[in-house]
């Protein structure tokens, strides 16, 4: 059983949607609304939830502004608007579906379906990856499998050069030249490549902190990556990076 | 047909459709569905009934550059009770209205569209309290927007095409003998006022 949340300003759309998904729909229960993104960003910490379905225009903050409050998006989104013109810019974030209102049960049925089956799917491959993940540390080999569409890749951490994050991707840029893209952000990689001396210089970038070239002060300054690649270097985690180049 | 006839036609129907073809259309239908889901018939059939009641006035208005003013009144009277239906938790405030006089005329759709963008902009922040205005006198015919406070000449994103629309439409009557100011920097934070022929 999915647990979802519903986020959405009009009171009735809220109820109507809720009791929908509770007469209408099997798999997902409902156990939380919220009227706006802030307290949707509340519920979705205090309840964890498997799926969101979020509204997109509410006054002062709009629905993708949901996403700048989490480091990891870990729950499915599924938008629900009156609005057409969204729609590619919803399916750029982590959108399994775009529900346009008034809202058609048989496309809720399957976004609910789908929601399903990318959280079981999801939950296989962590698994896996963590368990591949933990066997090639042991053996000291020091590669890491990324989940891609079809399977996993093996890809040794000396050949990361450095990695970009998008919203829910994340860009890998290889020593090969290669440039391979994840359906996971920024945050997922960090706390796994932390122990083999990457370090996050940027909202964006997480850099191989052996593949630096150069360093051009400033502000923040930029690093030169070995691929001639220039990376920024944000003001914040400035005096953090400095602190790390002095151990490396 | 003349060319400016066929601009003005053109502009009406624009007109039409960026109202009862919006988002706020789909939104007013997704509350109905709510309602029947939720079992309450009452509200889903006084709902049903003003906007039937609108779309009807706004057919028959989309076949008008002038309309009578008494019928622009009712049409944002619907509108406004079907934007009370959709945000209960927030009290929309009823349209003063001064000395009408019944066979007064004016061009259909346009004060809706600049009253959307005040509910709007009232909506978005609600130390902004929205008063409607719509006094007649002999010489003139007016529609005066309060927001507080007074933020100046500001236009919601969600309404930016349909506000633009109603001011391109304004122009286009000007050619055929419109006389009309608005005033976004008045006291209050809109006047849209029309000089009677």
């Amino acid at each position: 059983m999915l647990t979802a949340i519903i986020i959405d300003d009009e009171q009735k759309s809220r109820e109507g949607l809720e009791a929908m998904l509770h007469d209408m729909v099997e798999g997902v229960s409902v156990v939380a609304t919220a009227d706006s993104v802030t307290n949707g960003v509340k519920a979705i910490k205090k309840n964890n939830p498997d799926l969101v379905f979020l509204d997109i225009e509410m006054p002062k903050r709009d629905g993708f502004e949901l996403f700048e409050a989490f480091e990891t998006i870990d729950f499915e989104v599924v938008f629900t608007t009156a609005h057409e013109q969204y729609a590619s810019k919803a399916f750029r974030t982590t959108a399994i579906d775009y529900l346009l209102k008034p809202i058609d049960l048989n496309l809720l049925q399957e976004a609910v379906e789908r929601a399903s089956k990318k959280r079981e799917k999801d939950k296989v491959n962590k698994n896996f990856e963590v368990f591949v993940n933990n066997l090639k540390n042991n053996k000291s080999n020091q590669q890491i499998a990324i989940s891609s569409s079809d399977g996993l890749i093996f890809i040794k951490v000396e050949n990361i050069i450095y990695l970009r994050g998008d919203g829910a991707y994340t860009y890998f840029f290889l020593k090969t030249g290669e440039r391979i893209t994840v359906s996971k952000n920024l945050k997922e990689y960090e706390d796994l490549l932390s122990e083999y001396d990457f370090f996050r210089v940027h909202k964006s970038y997480l850099i191989h902190m052996h593949e630096m070239k150069k360093y051009v002060r400033g502000e923040g300054g930029y690093v030169v990556m070995s691929n001639g690649d220039s990376v920024d270097v944000s003001k914040r985690r400035k005096e953090n990076f400095l602190a790390a180049l002095s151990k490396l | 047909m003349p060319q400016d006839d066929l601009h003005s036609d053109n502009n009406l129907l624009n007109s039409f459709k960026a109202f009862m073809g919006s988002h706020f259309a789909l939104n007013v239908i997704n509350s109905i569905q709510s309602d029947i889901i939720l079992k309450d018939n009452t509200s889903a059939f006084g709902t049903l009934q003003i906007y039937s009641r609108l779309y009807k006035t706004s057919i028959r208005h989309s076949n008008e550059q002038y309309v009578l003013l008494s019928d622009e009144i009712d049409l944002l009277k619907d509108y406004l009770s079907l934007e009370q239906i959709r945000f209960s938790e927030y009290r929309i405030p009823s349209i003063k209205e001064i000395h009408i006089d019944p066979q007064t005329t004016v061009p259909s759709f346009i004060f809706q569209s600049l009253v959307e963008n005040a509910l709007l902009l009232s909506l978005t922040d609600k130390t902004n309290h929205l008063k409607i205005t719509i006094a007649d006198t002999d010489q003139s015919t007016q529609l005066k927007i309060s927001l507080t406070p007074k933020p100046g000449k500001n236009i919601h994103q969600k309404v930016q095409s349909k506000v633009d629309l109603a001011i391109e439409r304004l122009e286009v009557m000007k050619t055929g003998g419109l006389q009309y100011v608005l005033d976004w920097d008045k006291e209050d934070f809109m006047e849209l006022t029309y000089l009677k022929q």
